[in-house]
């Protein structure tokens, strides 16, 4: 009764021109940032001095003589440093994305789904938080807070979160009126199975796009706060106090601060290599 | 009457990752002031990238492989980029699909109505406005004076179109090519513009030509077609004698396939198959593996576009043979539905 | 006349943003688009209605009413007599389905057909559990396509398959009423025939009953028993499809008729008319 359609899925038609599943850029992204975490896990195994042991008697050496990177005002090992370092801050800067994307994300599917009252109060609370500066908010918060770890994360949540709900809401609107989103409400499927199944993952890769570049803004979060004396509490490795102490030698000794720079840099092009990588995957621009 | 555009042998291929996608496979077609040219073709036929390579506006990174395109008795495979440019658009205008995008919207419609007598004809400002006006009526539309001030978002898309067909004709064209003009309007409005192209056509004597997939628009505007399919012409020739008596499989099926307003049919015919896959070489006719009336030689040698009596051409083997073809594509298909 | 199984009472759909406590307390005003003002519409077992007219009519919006996705500003929808307003329950759902214009979009990018097939078999417990693969074959092949592309993502196929899978998808539900909204319109000619020919396949061997919302004079010429024709959100004219073209009573349908190109060696008679 019906007439016969073509051959589905030629070998080197259509379905050969798609997006390959893996490609350079991804995989050079996810290397890099796989070398950095493999760094920082391994990092008892790579270097055999301990990062928060003090020797003032061998302070500000130059590279060399067992201290691969020298050692900072205290004597300790800057390569050290700089690699346990990397526990701290791929740690702090993944979870300070972590919450603002979960809270922000779920957030604004339902405020893009629902509109209404819920929407109109969500957006307006957004545009407050937006209004007043990042670094203003996330300072006051954690000079209220007191510092360490737990109340930076607090803060960088309740501040990043309206960058993901702005976000996902944005890409609701428009994917709820695409004719799929219609059609799973056409077949009588439930709201949650909409949401979840059919919504989110069309959406998500601007809010995973954004995630990697507010990953590299985080760090630099911490850093600032560290500047500040805000941050990770001492003598607790991380590259933002070592950017800070290295800054006073910056003449003399100008890789004390120059090296965990690069780190923050090469975490950053990791991450952005990734995203790249994920929107050319996706054939989306 | 001379020929202002002669294209010859035209091959058009895009570089992909899974290989060279051959689209245009060797077109030639000719147009000539105050004539209409149509060429039809279903998506992925090559007829807009044939057009587009006459105009020099192929997309990124499809490129022009072989063939010339000679337009007022020049070469333009010869020329510089910025003289065949020139060349071409003192020649030739396009006018697109989609008239939102095709216009500035920053910009009042009757300033880019007078953009090119200013800019390149060198006339005075006032002039030029009076030209524009002039122009704007001469596509229909009414009350001139105050939508030369309209910006394209406040008019309708029949209206935005009238435009486009001003800006093309501001530049005093001999030809215009013409990609989907009415696909994306309303029947009645597509009625209207292609009304406007069928006067400017008979009053100035502008040649066009037209690239469409909807045979019933082509056949009432040109009065010579070419039917595409697979990156070739597969049959060309006078309208009516095309659409009344198809030498080719091809053509007697699109007609069949298209529904008649005038007259319910049990059932349309459908063309079995896809198209093919042109990333690859195909050895004998394109049709081949979907034609009902194909024959051994089809699938090994590819039939050239061949002469059949006066002005017609067809590609096909069986194009002389057309009385035994099978019956369901054999009989012509608006003769049959007229009667 | 024989059963109703969709009715449509004094429809009326207005878009814009009804007005919030903000809107109220700023008094702000609202640009509302009317874009169905007004219809009453009957479908009766076993018929196909063609419902026509131009963009911006108001048809799109009238048949998403009527599958139930949008809840009306005014008036009723009801599934064999029964009104639904906005929500309708989960059985009447599998009474009424929708296949969508838009191919490419209409489809999860991100789910096999088989996915796409399967969670509404199942959703709607349509078969038991482990009779799901062999109802998703059976559907693949009720619409004409090879059960080797069960596992395949939308984008393996061309513009028809997809259409097929659409109306696959609209059938998992065992439905008495399709609608479809402009289902040939982003096709080929060639495809659109096609499926067009399914369509009306698939009406004579299930027996349903459809609505056929489209743009195109001559595609609702070949399918519809009676048509409806639309104009800025109400219905102009109603009647059996043949009397109706070959004797357009309202203006507007006569204007229609004349604008729609015919396949001939001669110009449109409209031309002069539209230009004038």
């Amino acid at each position: 009764m019906t007439t016969a359609v073509g051959p589905v899925a030629r070998g080197r038609g259509l379905a050969a021109r798609r997006p390959l599943r893996m490609n350079a850029t991804l995989a050079a992204g996810l290397a890099l940032l796989g070398a950095l975490v493999l760094a920082a896990v391994f990092a008892p195994l790579l270097t055999s001095w301990d990062p928060i042991e003090q020797d003032l008697s061998r302070s500000l050496q130059d590279p060399g003589n067992g201290h691969l990177l020298g050692t900072d005002q205290l004597g300790r090992d800057v390569f050290a440093r700089l690699l346990y370092g990397a526990r701290t801050d791929l740690r702090v800067g993944a979870l300070a994305v972590l919450f603002p994307f979960l809270i922000g994300g779920a957030l604004g599917l339902v405020a893009g789904w629902r509109g209404g009252w819920f929407d109109l109060v969500l957006m307006r609370v957004v545009d407050i938080v937006v209004a007043i500066p990042f670094f203003v908010l996330v300072i006051a918060l954690v000079f209220a807070l007191g510092s360490g770890t737990r109340s930076i994360y607090i803060a960088i949540t309740l501040v990043g979160w309206v960058a993901y709900a702005r976000i996902v809401r944005g890409e609701v609107l428009v994917a709820k009126e695409q004719e799929y989103a219609l059609a799973a409400r056409a077949s009588g499927l439930p709201t949650y199975r909409i949401l979840l199944r059919h919504l989110l993952p069309n959406v998500v890769l601007q809010a995973f796009v954004f995630s990697m570049s507010d990953i590299v803004l985080s760090i630099l979060a911490i850093v600032t706060l560290g500047y500040l004396g805000l941050g990770v509490p001492q003598p607790t490795p991380d590259w933002g106090s070592m950017i800070q102490e290295g800054q006073a030698f910056i003449f003399t000794k100008w890789y004390l601060a120059a090296v965990p720079g690069l780190a923050v840099v090469i975490t950053g092009l990791a991450l952005a290599l990734i995203a790249d990588g994920f929107v050319h995957r996706s054939g989306r621009r | 009457m001379t020929a202002l555009l002669e294209v010859h042998d035209l091959n058009v291929e895009i570089p992909l990752s899974s290989g060279r996608l051959h689209a245009v496979r060797g077109v030639s077609l000719s147009a000539s002031a105050g004539q209409a040219v149509g060429l039809v073709g279903e998506s992925g036929s090559g007829k807009s990238l044939t057009l587009r390579a006459v105009m020099d506006l192929l997309p990124v990174p499809a490129t022009i492989t072989g063939g010339t395109i000679v337009v007022n008795g020049v070469d333009v495979s010869r020329m510089s980029a910025k003289q065949r440019r020139e060349h071409l658009s003192s020649a030739m205008a396009m006018i697109f699909q989609d008239s939102l995008t095709a216009l500035n919207p920053t910009m009042r419609v009757g300033d880019q109505v007078a953009e090119v007598p200013v800019r390149r004809l060198g006339m005075s400002r006032s002039s030029a406005r009076a030209r524009a006006t002039e122009l704007l009526d001469q596509v229909g539309i009414k009350d001139p004076e105050r939508r030369y001030r309209a910006y394209p978002h406040e008019l309708s898309g029949g209206m935005r179109q009238r435009i486009c067909i001003a800006i093309a004709l501001s530049a005093e064209p001999g030809l215009i090519l013409a990609d989907e003009p009415t696909t994306a309007l309303d029947v009645t409005i597509q009625a209207q513009v292609l009304g406007v192209l069928a006067r400017l056509r008979r009053d100035q004597g502008v040649g066009l030509v037209l690239v469409t997939h909807d045979l019933a628009v082509i056949s009432g505007t040109c009065e010579h077609l070419n039917v595409m399919y697979g990156g070739r012409i597969v049959e060309d020739g006078p309208t009516g004698e095309l659409i009344h008596a198809p030498r080719h499989p091809y053509t007697a099926a699109l007609l069949r396939s298209v529904p008649d307003p005038d007259l319910p049919v049990h059932r349309l015919l459908s063309i079995a198959g896809a198209p093919p896959d042109l990333l690859e070489a195909i050895p004998g006719c394109a049709f081949a593996p979907r034609c009902p009336a194909v024959i051994d030689r089809c699938t090994t040698e590819q039939p050239p576009l061949a002469p059949i009596g006066r002005m017609r051409a067809s590609a096909c083997w069986r194009a002389h043979d057309h009385e035994h073809w099978p019956p369901d594509i054999a009989e012509p298909a608006a003769g049959e539905m007229r009667a | 006349m024989s059963e109703e199984l969709l009715r449509i009472d004094g429809l009326v759909q207005h878009f814009g943003r009804s007005a919030g406590p903000l809107d109220k307390l700023f008094r702000s005003e609202h640009a509302v688009v009317r874009a169905v003002d007004g219809v009453d519409l009957v479908l009766h077992r076993g018929e196909t209605l063609g419902l026509v007219g131009e963009s911006g009519c108001g048809k799109s919006t009238l048949s998403r009413c009527a599958a139930g996705l949008y809840t009306p500003t005014k008036g009723t929808v009801s599934y064999a007599g029964e009104v639904i307003n906005g929500s309708p329950s989960k059985a009447q759902r599998r009474l009424v389905q929708m296949v969508f214009q838009d191919p490419y979009s209409s489809l999860n990018p991100r789910m096999s057909v088989g996915q796409t097939l399967g969670e509404v078999l199942r959703y709607h417990r349509v078969v038991p559990r482990s009779e799901v693969p062999a109802r998703i074959r059976s559907l693949m092949d009720l619409v004409g396509l090879p059960a080797r592309a069960i596992d395949q993502l939308p984008h393996a196929f061309s513009g028809g398959q997809r259409q097929r899978i659409g109306i696959a998808r609209a059938l998992a539900l065992e439905p008495q009423v399709l609608i479809a909204d402009e289902p040939v319109s982003a096709l080929d000619v060639s495809v659109q025939a096609n499926i067009i020919n399914l369509l009306l396949d698939l009406k004579d061997s299930l027996g349903l009953s459809m609505l056929f919302v489209s743009h195109n004079m001559a595609v609702v010429r070949q399918v519809s028993d009676r048509i409806a024709v639309m104009h800025d959100g109400v219905v102009v004219e109603t009647g059996p499809t043949d009397e109706v073209f070959s004797n357009p009573q309202d203006p507007y349908t006569r204007l229609l008729l004349s604008s729609v190109p015919r396949l001939a060696g001669q110009t449109i008679p409209a031309v002069e008319a539209g230009t004038a």
